[in-house]
């Protein structure tokens, strides 16, 4: 498939699990590249390269968020902390710099949890358990964002919060114009920054550092003592490269066709 | 739960869709019908309590795999996305063709699903005989995709089927004061008559077939009476259901 940069433009949504993802990236792949009293500083620089890369693609040049989920953003509470020489200070400094590249609307708290009572909403999504009120404020942002016709892109590693925004996108009849329910499209994170990879956007170097942190924070996570995990594991990296190296060949084809 | 929910999979079938698909929209379009499948079957498992898993088929087996592989309790099936790009439902002979060598290596499948990328999921089973003789009968393949129903539909037709209901129509015979109905008789011939039909049943499957013939049916039916002796004589309800789950369930692994 070949994709340009207008099939990627969009309103952009970010959630915070996009922005912890980022930081923690940075953190294990290239803190200990830097000395301690600069880390912080290139943290700010490295994340805030990848943002203004995305801006690009904002049909607006805006990442909008809530303040709830803006909120929910504390790399002083994340990896970050385990750092040597890192300050407290200096991690609040990192969350109001990279705060500062959204731009930020009251959560509509009302409106987001009218959101499930949707008549046959999924009660894994919406029950107790599923998503906060501030998952759901991303949502009718983005609702709010259809009308103005354009379509909306919430980018995001939650997996219940993209099956949600799928879910809604089949319901518009639930909504009353202008809101075009099927204009907002849930996007993992890492997909959206792979197909921007692909439009020659983001350089491959940087793909490859957040697909494979992306796997070892997988790994780490799930238990690996289940049986046939191994195997699977071993099936997962050979999809993933499988695929990367076909997403760098066609990237190489575009540029010598550019070139 | 099911294999699905991995986050690294989910990314690489949507790497894998970009690669494969066309164009933006039916990637999108193929994006979103996975992530639905997948809550509709998590919904669908709650709802009839089974334990089905929803699997990357053609990671697993290659290019001649479906999408995804559906397995529940003992039996599986294939599921196919197929696009649809204006909500129209279209089914060729060629993907029919591409069918065929799939429920042929794979007898344990009941049924390939052609799932199309609406937004209900509109979709069809298809058997290996159905395909044959569809393929006998192009003209009749437009009338069966007429036909389709969501997918949630016909996985529930589909698991419902498989499920063993014993039917016990019980004689509403007339009773008068002098004449009570003897219910160990009924029930022992209710009994035999689901016996005689198990083990009349045909089984394409060979090792469904041995296992069935294997099966002590004879030996069975003195402990089921006896439990509804038990019953009869108003044993507590807990002390027989000890008596039951003594026995292994059928396909529980």
């Amino acid at each position: 498939m070949l994709i340009t940069r207008e099939d990627l433009k969009a309103y952009l949504i970010i959630d915070n699990c996009f922005l912890v993802m980022l930081t923690d990236c940075f953190c294990e792949r290239f803190a200990s590249r830097y000395p301690q009293n600069r880390v912080i500083d290139c943290a700010e620089s490295w994340i805030s390269e990848i943002l203004n890369i995305l801006k690009r693609f904002a049909v607006n040049g805006n990442l909008h968020c809530t303040d709830g989920v803006a909120r929910e953003y504390q790399p002083h509470v994340g990896s970050m902390v385990a750092r040597p020489g890192i300050q407290h200070i200096n991690l609040k400094h990192l969350q109001r710099h990279i705060c500062a590249n959204l731009t930020v609307s009251p959560a509509n708290i009302p409106c987001s949890q009218d959101l499930r009572m949707l008549p046959a909403a999924p009660k894994k999504l919406v029950g107790a358990g599923g998503l906060s009120d501030n998952d759901l404020s991303l949502v009718w942002l983005g609702l709010e964002l259809t009308q103005t016709g354009l379509p909306v892109y919430l980018l995001t590693n939650d997996q219940s919060l993209l099956d949600f925004v799928t879910w809604v996108k089949t319901k518009k009849n639930c909504f009353n114009a202008p809101i075009m329910a099927d204009l907002l499209q849930g996007w993992r994170s890492l997909t959206y920054l792979e197909l921007i990879h692909r439009s020659c956007n983001i350089s491959s170097d940087i793909m490859k550092d957040l697909i494979e942190f992306a796997l070892v924070d997988h790994y780490n996570r799930v238990d690996i003592a289940r049986s046939q995990k191994g195997n699977s594991i071993f099936q997962q990296l050979m999809g993933v490269y499988g695929n990367f190296n076909q997403s760098v060949v066609i990237k190489q084809e575009r540029k010598a066709a550019a070139a | 739960m099911n294999d699905r929910h991995d986050p690294i999979d989910s990314f690489i079938s949507e790497i894998s869709a970009s690669l494969n698909q066309p164009d933006p929209q039916a990637f999108l379009r193929r994006v979103n019908a996975e992530r639905m499948l997948v809550l509709l079957l998590d919904d669908l498992a709650s709802e009839l309590q089974e334990n089905i898993r929803i699997l990357p088929d053609k990671r697993l087996t290659g290019d001649t795999g479906a999408d995804f592989l559906i397995q529940v309790d003992d039996y599986d099936f294939h599921l196919e996305l197929i696009d649809s790009p204006d909500g129209s439902l279209t089914l060729s002979e060629e993907q029919l063709q591409a069918s065929v060598r799939l429920l042929e290596d794979n007898p344990s499948t009941l049924a390939l699903i052609v799932v199309w990328t609406t937004d209900d999921l509109r979709a069809i089973p298809l058997s290996l005989a159905r395909i044959r003789y569809l393929l006998q009968k192009p003209n009749r393949i437009a009338a069966l995709v007429r036909q389709a129903k969501s997918v949630q539909e016909v996985m529930r037709d589909l698991v419902q089927r498989q499920v063993k209901i014993w039917d016990v129509s019980l004689n509403k015979t007339s009773m008068t004061a002098g004449q009570g109905v003897d219910i160990l008789q009924v029930f022992s011939k209710e009994v035999d008559k689901a016996i005689a039909h198990e083990m009349d049943r045909k089984y394409r499957n060979e090792e469904r077939s041995r296992a069935a013939k294997m099966y002590p049916y004879q030996t069975e039916k003195p402990f089921i009476i006896s439990v509804l002796k038990d019953a009869l004589q108003g044993v507590e309800a807990k002390r027989l259901i000890d008596r039951f789950v003594r026995v292994p369930s059928r396909g529980r692994r």
